[in-house]
């Protein structure tokens, strides 16, 4: 039942899904995250450890 | 003192691979879940700044976690580990739905993915529950629009099949979300 991928393969359909996603994001279509401190589903424990690690945002 | 830059989506692919690989050494099979692999099957348009992995099987003893972790350089910890400025959430046995996982060989080794299906019903789960979500309903458009162009491997059959189970049971949000992804596909190709 899985569904096996070479990087080369796998790398090859990442490239159209960026291309793909960079006509969605031309379109309005973007996700913006909350940050870390409101991405509730995460423990306290990591979310505090992303903000110490990455700042508030949790983002580069 | 600076933040450092939180680490992109291929290094955590890289990381992730490492980590597997070095329990696959020791005989047990990690595979990735969670909001990590739709950061995966997205590209890095859902960010996550973690790995989440869990154990197909039984997880080993916490004395075999930590010692497959220290051999990575990583400190002593029970669950969260920081792996070249990752972090990398080792959890318990991964209880999946669905078999249909994508394997990938990467040259740190291979890579196992939650069913892209599981990733979207429970995308599909959580933009809805407890409350409305649009993150969570824009990661699953992203998924489905990715699949609908067949970039993204996905068998509608099963996420179907998923979402009709007890605990999701919202087949209707999946068809009212896959006519919106269809309409946006149609805008852009």
């Amino acid at each position: 039942m899985r569904r096996v991928f070479s990087m080369e393969e796998w790398d090859e359909r990442g490239r159209r899904m960026e291309e793909l996603s960079v006509r969605l994001a031309q379109q309005g279509f973007i996700i913006k995250r909350p940050p870390i401190e409101q991405q509730t589903r995460k423990s306290p424990q990591k979310r505090a450890l992303l903000k110490k690690l990455y700042g508030p945002t949790g983002q580069s | 003192m600076d933040q450092p830059a939180n680490p992109d989506f291929k290094q955590r692919e890289r990381i992730a691979a490492r980590v597997s690989a070095a329990f696959k050494a020791r005989g047990y099979q990690l595979v990735q879940y969670g909001g990590a692999t739709v950061e995966q099957f997205s590209r890095g348009r859902y960010t996550t700044s973690d790995v989440d992995l869990g154990f197909i099987d039984a997880a080993p003893p916490l004395e075999v976690r930590a010692e497959v972790m220290a051999s990575l350089g990583c400190e002593r910890g029970t669950r969260l580990y920081l792996l070249e400025g990752v972090v990398v959430d080792l959890g318990g046995h991964a209880e999946l739905l669905s078999s249909r996982l994508v394997e990938i060989s990467t040259p740190d080794g291979t890579l196992l993915l939650e069913a892209p299906e599981e990733s979207l019903v429970q995308r599909v789960l959580m933009s809805v529950y407890p409350q409305e979500d649009d993150d969570q309903k824009k990661a699953a458009l992203i998924l489905m629009t990715q699949a609908l162009a067949g970039h993204l491997p996905l068998d509608w059959n099963e996420v179907e099949r998923l979402a009709a189970l007890p605990g999701f049971k919202i087949q209707s949000v999946v068809s009212a979300y896959k006519k919106e992804a269809e309409e946006l596909i149609s805008k852009v190709t």
